[in-house]
């Protein structure tokens, strides 16, 4: 598979991380992303809901419809052990990344 | 067995894509809004705020869409495939149950795919494989029609006119056949080759594997002898020797200096040549047009049409023949395909065959069907729980047509192992001068047919039976105890159905056979002509470079003529340009003396140069006059034997004796009067069934210069023997040394053994039609057996309480045997047009018997008859012991 860029290998990392914790829905997994980041990352959902439907098509997300807590219609997803897997390629290719850039961007915070 | 597909669909997905990303992006809105109001937002606000971060929706969506539908296909596929595989996992275990079913079934569809592949793999190695040319398809051969007579032969100047229709040939090339003797490498040996002009590998766009092609200064009078040679010789002869290059080998006695191998793809092209030297025609035979000696070969140009072709080279010929003082100008050229040249006749005989497999294969099919048939009876009650079950009417037609398809499979590959085996028999068997038969491989096309033909025949044993067992319901076999009855009266309808099929399917092939024992039997009564027993042939050829002088030619062949004489056992002996039944034909045209007749008005013949007492060595009796003798040579006044029908043509009611011919001397043009002393039988040049053609007979001691160098100065030695005359052989083989111990002989044949060749190719088609219609006979007496056997079984009860309420045993044969009787009477009744219409297709390959034989008709008719009758007996028999009590007993 072709390295996917940066910034859509960082997201769907996010999505995947998110549901590593349970199945949740398109509005679930913005909100955790917002909590887990303080509000930093607002991913949109113009960004987001292409991604699931990509991963759910490539097989690292499994897809269900069933009922909210407030008896809504909602479609669940899942992570599949493919989508574990890509999830841990995409964080050991973004720590690499990550310690090859802080040193000259960041070198204050990579000598922490 | 019937596991539900892995994913399980939630009842409340959405079924089409565009409503799933709607659903989803609308409750992810309103989880927005919510949040918003919660906030403390105005619903209204709320909402405006929700749908502008959610961005231009629709471009969101449509991208959605797209990877949904790519997630759908590629999860349909998925789920396909997997109950595809549970489809074959259980269709290998429901045919390992029933191994009596899967035996029978297999090795009846093997039969029938091993045949058909067999001869379709001869059939795509004779006549349908590319010729190993550059665009083979734009190699031709080319025609003269000459008064509506079609021959191979064309005149040097017609040669020279063609080839310069530069509009309508790439290249054009004229060859002249024969052989060349080759010497100096111990025994003198003939070897198959031929004269051809320089461009003739251009023509075929074949290069030399090693060394060079011909080049136009090789093509020229007087320029030193260069040969080419196959890739076998090469191998056979000169151990692949590469120094070959450049050698001077001796052909005819030639200097021959070895320029060049072709690549070994170029041995298998259907001739026997196997060396090749430049024609070197000069100026002079450039531009006449007298003699007619040179085949033809030609690529078409770029984007010219075989009708284009024929017409430039027949107006080259008109053209040429405006200009020649005396020449016929009704002339047209037929230009055909190089494959059609070589392969048309065997084509044919293949297609025939190849049709009477295929329809041997649909009888097989038939009867697995039928088969198949009784099994979905037997199964009903399975596949009606599994359709209680809620496997979809589409599912179960599916799995019943995997399970066929699996089987036909199965088939196919121990079909390829028999078609393998036969494949062998059919090179041994077919006639010795088939064209590229021996290349006949299992190769990829071959094999990919052989699939093809498991896929088709699967869907035509399966197709109808599946539809069949899965429109069962459930009720009504459960309702009938399971016992399989559900719609027994439909089903039997169907099968006899299959029955009447497949009757007239074996009678079409019965009807093909009858017809080819017919022709063959007339062939064996067709008078030859001559009497074929104890006769032995052989040609003698006298080699250019030490023969050249007309007298010494017939001297050397008088001398070989006593010492044949002298060998022992051997009765009369004789000299002959051409033998019987061996093909080739040197023609010319006479006129009868006291007619003017123009150039199309003269009469075609066969023209023949003998010795005397040939006609008593062939056993030709004089109808009238007398035979050739020693004194009629060179000085005394020409003389001629004609044949009977010949005579007739000439003078109808006359006696020919003393009567004069014209026949046109070759070369000069001059008048050539010859006294007719003698009458001969017709004899066939070609085949038993081609149709006798006039023939002049000329001592061979009055045979002009020109005649001998068109006929490679060669005669075929003729002895009737006493003893068999395979023992002469080696005698007369030394006989010949004592003139020339450089001459070979060649071609040794008996006339018994032309005889037997010349029905060959009859034979063979023979041989393979009866042995499929045997099969053909046997798979369609078993269809009916099963039939009737099952009605019977079927019906035990039935005829149990006919029993018990007074039928006597003669009613219920009557209704056994009407049961199976019916569906043979309406197979016979198709059969009848069926094999009208195949008696056509064999049209060309019959002789003495129309297509509508009425004899072979009423033959096979009895023959289907009788078997039917014996295959109904046998059931009808155990249906009338049937006892009431023995039918109450089976429920």
């Amino acid at each position: 598979m072709p390295p996917t860029d940066r910034l859509h290998g960082t997201l769907d990392a996010l999505v995947l991380k998110a549901l590593t914790f349970g199945p949740r829905h398109g509005f679930g997994i913005l909100r955790w992303i917002a909590e887990r980041t303080s509000d930093v990352v607002n991913v949109e959902e113009g960004s987001l809901y292409p991604a699931l439907y990509r991963m759910e098509r490539d097989g690292w997300l499994d897809a269900t419809w069933g009922v909210t807590d407030q008896g809504r219609r909602a479609k669940f997803y899942a992570i599949t052990p493919k989508g574990r897997r890509h999830l841990a390629s995409e964080t050991r290719d973004l720590e690499t990344f990550i310690s090859a850039i802080a040193p000259v961007l960041l070198p204050a915070w990579a000598a922490r | 067995m019937n596991t539900p597909p892995r994913r399980s669909r939630s009842l409340f997905k959405p079924r089409r894509v565009e409503d799933e990303v709607g659903a989803e992006f609308a409750f992810h809105v309103d989880m927005v809004i919510q949040t918003l109001v919660a906030d403390g937002m105005t619903p209204e606000a709320a909402r405006a705020e929700a749908v502008r971060r959610f961005g231009d929706m629709v471009v969101v969506s449509a991208e959605c869409q797209r990877f949904g539908r790519q997630r759908d296909r590629t999860r349909s596929r998925a789920e396909y495939l997997e109950e595809l595989r549970q489809d074959v996992a259980f269709a290998l275990r429901q045919l390992g149950r029933a191994r009596g079913f899967a035996a029978t079934a297999t090795a009846t569809l093997a039969l029938g795919i091993g045949a058909t592949v067999a001869v379709f793999s001869a059939l795509y190695a004779v006549a349908l494989r590319p010729l190993p040319f550059t665009e083979p398809d734009r190699v031709v051969q080319l025609l003269a029609t000459r008064r509506g007579e079609t021959e191979q032969i064309f005149s040097s100047g017609e040669f020279a006119a063609i080839r310069d229709r530069r509009d309508a040939f790439a290249s054009v090339a004229a060859i002249t056949g024969g052989g060349f003797t080759l010497t100096g490498m111990g025994v003198p040996e003939l070897v198959g080759g031929a004269l051809v002009t320089a461009d003739y590998f251009r023509v075929l766009g074949v290069s030399p594997l090693l060394g060079r092609g011909f080049l136009p200064s090789d093509d020229v009078e007087g320029a030193p002898r260069v040969i080419l040679m196959t890739h076998e010789l090469w191998t056979n002869r000169f151990a692949s020797d590469t120094s070959v290059i450049g050698r001077t080998i001796r052909l005819d006695d030639e200097p021959s200096t070895v320029i060049g191998v072709l690549p070994a793809a170029f041995d298998g092209v259907g001739t026997e040549d196997a060396l090749w030297a430049p024609l070197r025609l000069t100026t002079a035979q450039l531009t006449s047009n007298s003699g007619r000696w040179l085949r033809l070969v030609a690529r078409l140009a770029p984007a010219v049409t075989r009708e284009h072709g024929a017409d430039a080279a027949g107006k080259a010929m008109q053209e040429l023949a405006a200009r020649t003082p005396g020449a016929s100008r009704t002339v047209s050229a037929v230009v055909r395909s190089y494959l059609d040249g070589i392969a048309g006749k065997p084509r044919e005989r293949l297609l025939v065959l190849f049709g009477a497999v295929m329809l041997v294969l649909l009888i097989a099919c038939v009867n697995v069907a039928n088969l198949l048939l009784a099994r979905g009876t037997e199964r009903a009650r399975e596949l009606a729980i599994r359709a209680a079950l809620g496997a979809g009417r589409g599912r179960l037609v599916r799995q019943l047509l995997v399970e066929t398809l699996v089987l036909s499979l199965g088939a196919a590959a121990v079909g390829l192992a028999i078609a393998f085996a036969l494949m062998k028999g059919l090179i041994v068997l077919a006639p010795e001068n088939t064209p590229r038969l021996d290349q006949a491989r299992v190769n990829g096309i071959v094999l990919l047919f052989s699939l093809g033909l498991a896929v088709a025949s699967s869907i035509m044993v399966g197709l109808v039976p599946a539809l069949r067992g899965a429109r069962t319901s459930l009720q009504s076999t459960l309702r009938e105890g399971g016992r399989g009855t559900a719609g027994s009266g439909q089903r039997d309808r169907v099968r006899a159905t299959l029955v009447a099929a497949e009757v007239a399917l074996a009678m079409t092939l019965l009807i093909g056979a009858g017809l080819l024992i017919r022709t063959a039997w007339h062939l064996q009564r067709v008078d030859p002509g001559f009497h074929a027993d104890h006769v032995i042939t052989a040609r003698v050829l006298l080699p250019a470079a030490r023969y050249r002088d007309t007298a010494q030619i017939t001297r050397t062949y008088t001398q070989i003529r006593e010492a044949a004489s002298q060998v022992p056992g051997v009765r009369r002996v004789g000299l002959v340009s051409l033998v019987p039944l061996t093909g080739g034909v040197l023609g010319t045209r006479i006129t009868p003396e006291g007619k003017q007749l123009d150039a199309d008005e003269q009469i075609a013949i066969d023209i023949r140069y003998a010795s005397p007492d040939f006609f008593a060595a062939m056993g030709m009796a004089l109808l009238d006059g007398r035979d050739f003798v020693r004194e009629d040579d060179a000085t005394a006044v020409s003389v001629a034997v004609i044949s009977a029908s010949l005579a007739g043509k000439l003078w109808p009611g006359e006696r020919a004796i003393g009567k004069r011919i014209d026949a046109m001397a070759v070369e000069s043009g001059k008048p050539n009067w010859m006294t007719v002393v003698g009458v001969v039988p017709d004899v066939r040049s070609e085949a038993l069934n081609a149709p006798v053609a006039p023939t002049l007979y000329m001592p061979y001691t009055q045979t002009p210069a020109g005649m001998w160098n068109a006929t490679g100065r060669s005669l075929v030695l003729v002895a009737r023997t006493s003893p068999e005359p395979e023992a002469v052989v080696r005698s007369l083989q030394q006989a010949v040394a004592t003139v020339d111990p450089l001459l070979p002989l060649v071609d040794v044949s008996t006339m018994e053994r032309l005889l037997a060749e010349s029905t060959a190719g009859t034979r063979f088609n023979m041989l393979l039609l009866v042995t499929l219609g045997a099969l053909a006979l046997v798979l369609a007496s078993i269809g009916v057996y099963g039939v009737v056997a099952y009605y019977v079984s079927q019906r035990t009860r039935e005829i149990g309480v006919h029993m018990a309420l007074g039928a006597t045993p003669r009613d219920i044969w009557r209704l056994v045997l009407g049961r199976g009787l019916r569906p043979i009477l309406w197979g016979l009744v198709v059969g009848v047009g069926l094999s009208l219409g195949a008696g056509r297709v064999l049209r060309g390959q019959l002789y003495g018997v129309s297509t509508q034989d009425p004899a072979t008709l009423a033959a096979v008719v009895g023959v289907l008859l009788g078997v039917a009758v014996v295959a109904t007996f046998v059931p009808a028999m155990r249906a009338i012991r049937v006892t009431p009590a023995r039918a109450l007993a089976a429920e």
